[in-house]
């Protein structure tokens, strides 16, 4: 590579906890979990750290963690306060470089190559945001500093919370000799569990893998990524503008349905939800796929491409219907959870048009299109489709 | 059998029959030609069992009637690579040997027995049409077919008989071309009642055969196939099964917005044009002002491209978009000086017409 780049990871510790308890000053030092209420089967969105010591942690359905902290105080998610806070930190990172990825609301890349010469080195404009944020918010977060995107965000989190570490190309190899695979981005615990049976651990051990071995585990690409990372290297960029890969919505139940009307009913909601925000956006989807998540928490997802890319609600859900009967024929089960998401996105393809077939498509935008219209008009409610 | 061929129409019947004989099958007698020599007449024949080809290959002579069945590649290229004017073809127990004036060829063959049957002609034709109409007809319409299309009607080219005019007619579902051409006299009734689309193969196998432009093809339905006669060739083919989209609803009525384009300046702006589009943006864009054609594309890693032609144009202006491919196609087959595009609606088809017997309809792209 030409240069050394300086890249920053920023991750807010116990982000939508630690607002809450900086909001209601009682709070602190207490367990405080966020997210959907145990009634409702929600989930855990965030927990504060002391609630992390009873092993609750997020995405854990809310039930099994009070059974963990009885005494957790649990808040609802409060997405309005959260994005407000969110901005306030945009607006810091915005002060030392354009070049930003938001990942979430509490966590983004920086890249700050072109501006160590304004503002100092990497190191320092990273002390420089972590106070910034301290100030403004109240709030901590922990940075991450190295020369590639996979190290920076693996320091940010090794001394979480309040953590600042940066790696070097003369410490990196040092810090990930110690660590275990699962590390490594896109090691989850399939590929953990694939790897450490044949005994490998850390990341030294995968680094000191004979190469043709680990493409039999893995494969080639995989492990052509793999063998990268665990030497340290990632050449992928901060890319501020990174264009969403899909769009999706999905729905918990507040008990497990079996009832295919109520199911499709839910599904078809969904996929028009998803279309909405497409049009707004003026994207176009390949795939569609449907998300299934059964009573035991066990997760399918049923996908279908499209012939031609589309937004148009008619074509996305008879695409979502088609994958839903297939998944009954084959596996159907009462559900907790039903999602829908369209992926393979695009912007304006130019798109040709069919002698024999446009009249639904082009009758069916020209409905969305005034569906839209006026639900912009009048709000989301004034008009629903009959489901 | 013992033939003595001249070489240069041996090889013409071989480069046809080479045409329809599949390059891959799973029955390896598909890859050969039936060679059988009776009486005073030597007949060539090849099939990949939709459709077939049985050649009388002139200029022989018979020295001892008999069968042979060789792979159609191999011969083709013994017979293509030697020099000679005569050369002798002779066939024992399955190999079939040949033999020029300092080379020798043993090529091991199959059994005859083994060989589909392929039809000749037998008795008159129900529809006579000269040979140099048809296939100029099939070279304005063929292109236009789909490829692999799972709705097997639009693989082939539709026969649409009316009075004493015959129409083919194609179409992949996003273009649609049809030419007309007449008849000396009436075909009888079976060709008005029967569905006839003929797979684009066949089609394109009767655009092979070499004849002078007078001379007649004689066609006749039997059952499920049609049978193709022109001189010493018979092709004959399975018809395609299924139902040929209602084309007369889509054909454009009240297409307003005409513009006259010399054929060989429209070709070269629409392909000048379309030098800079790419995978993801291969539209141009067609605008018409009062007098003025811009032919723009543009692509957004690439860059973009105009080109700008005087016209005759007083009507509404419109933006419209079409892929350049199914534009270039259509104009590189008009064989008239000049031509019509008619215009409606830039997500409405637009039509390009020549004369009275020429229309090809093509649907735009909406360029977003």
């Amino acid at each position: 590579m030409a240069t050394q780049r300086s890249i920053i990871h920023i991750d807010m510790d116990a982000f939508y906890a630690s607002v809450e308890q900086r909001d209601n000053p009682k709070l602190k030092d207490k367990p405080v979990v966020v997210g959907g209420s145990a009634q409702k089967r929600g989930v855990v969105s965030a927990a504060s750290y002391m609630a992390r010591r009873f092993g609750v942690h997020s995405a854990m359905p809310m039930s099994k963690a009070l059974r963990l902290c009885p005494d957790a105080v649990v808040l609802p998610v409060d997405m309005n306060k959260y994005s407000r806070v969110s901005k306030q930190i945009r607006e810091i990172f915005a002060r030392y470089t354009p070049e930003i990825e938001p990942i979430s609301l509490d966590e983004a890349f920086l890249d700050v190559t072109g501006s160590v010469n304004l503002f100092g080195s990497a190191e320092k404009i990273g002390r420089q945001i972590k106070a910034d944020i301290k100030q403004a918010t109240l709030l901590t977060a922990s940075v991450g500093i190295a020369p590639n995107k996979f190290l920076a965000k693996l320091a940010s989190d090794l001394e979480k919370p309040d953590g600042f570490v940066v790696v070097t190309e003369q410490n990196k190899k040092q810090i990930l000799d110690s660590l275990g695979v699962g590390k490594l981005w896109g090691v989850g615990k399939v590929t953990q569990r694939k790897l450490e049976k044949f005994g490998i651990r850390t990341i030294k051990q995968l680094r000191q893998t004979d190469r043709s071995h680990l493409v039999q585990l893995l494969g080639e690409s995989a492990a052509q990524t793999l063998a990268e990372l665990a030497r340290g290297v990632d050449e992928r960029a901060v890319e501020p503008h990174r264009p969403a890969k899909s769009v999706s919505g999905e729905y918990t139940f507040g008990e497990d349905i079996d009832d295919v009307d109520v199911l499709l009913k839910t599904l078809r909601q969904q996929v028009e939800e998803v279309a909405v925000r497409l049009r707004k956006d003026d994207l176009k989807a390949a795939t569609v796929s449907i998300k299934l998540r059964y009573a035991n928490f066990k997760t399918l997802t049923r996908s279908k491409t499209l012939p031609q890319p589309t937004n148009t609600t008619s074509i996305l859900c008879e695409a979502a219907l088609a994958a839903f009967e297939k998944w009954k024929a084959e596996a159907f089960g009462a559900l907790r959870l039903i999602g829908f998401e369209a992926s393979g996105l695009t912007k304006k393809v130019p798109r040709q048009l069919m002698l024999f077939e446009q009249t639904p498509d082009r009758n069916q935008s020209k409905l969305d299109e005034a569906i839209d219209n006026i639900r912009r008009r009048f709000g989301k409610d004034s008009l629903r489709r009959d489901l | 059998m013992k033939v003595n061929f001249n070489r240069a129409a041996l090889a013409q019947a071989l480069g046809l029959l080479n045409s329809v004989v599949p390059p891959r099958t799973p029955k390896p007698i598909l890859r050969c030609v039936l060679i059988s020599a009776a009486d005073k007449e030597v007949r060539i024949c090849g099939t990949d069992l939709e459709a077939g080809i049985n050649y009388i290959i002139p200029e022989v002579q018979v020295e001892q009637e008999g069968e042979v069945v060789v792979p159609a590649d191999r011969l083709l290229a013994i017979v293509r690579e030697s020099q000679d004017e005569i050369l002798a073809m002779e066939a024992e127990e399955g190999a079939c040997k040949i033999v020029g004036a300092d080379s020798h060829f043993t090529i091991y063959g199959h059994d005859p027995k083994q060989f589909p049957k392929v039809p000749g002609f037998e008795g008159d034709g129900d529809l006579e049409v000269t040979i140099g109409k048809l296939q100029a007809a099939i070279e304005q319409v063929l292109f236009a077919t789909a490829k692999e299309s799972t709705r097997y009607a639009l693989n082939g080219v539709m026969w649409e008989v009316e009075g004493k005019k015959l129409s083919l007619v194609a179409t992949d579902g996003r273009r649609l071309a049809k030419c007309r051409i007449n008849l000396k006299q009436a075909p009888s009734e079976t060709f008005a009642e029967t569905n006839l689309i003929i797979p684009a193969k066949t089609m394109s196998l009767l655009d092979k055969v070499g004849a002078t432009d007078k001379e007649s093809v004689f066609v006749k339905l039997i059952d499920n196939q049609i049978s193709i006669k022109c001189g010493d060739v018979v092709i004959s083919s399975n018809l395609v099964e299924g139902k040929f989209p209602k084309y007369q609803e889509i054909i454009p009525v009240d297409n307003d917005k005409k513009i006259t384009l010399a054929t060989d300046i429209a070709l070269s702006a629409v392909r000048r044009a379309s030098l800079l589009t790419s995978e993801e943006s291969r539209g141009i864009k067609l605008s018409v002002n009062e007098d003025k054609l811009v032919l723009s594309s543009r692509a957004p890693e690439t860059g973009d491209a105009e080109v700008d032609l005087q016209i005759d144009y007083k009507g509404k202006p419109i933006d419209i978009g079409f892929n350049p491919q199914y534009l270039i196609d259509v104009i590189r087959v008009i064989n008239a000086p000049e031509f019509d595009i008619l215009l409606g609606e830039p997500d409405r088809p637009g039509m390009i017409k020549v004369g009275q017997d020429f229309m090809y309809v093509l649907m735009p792209i909406n360029l977003g």
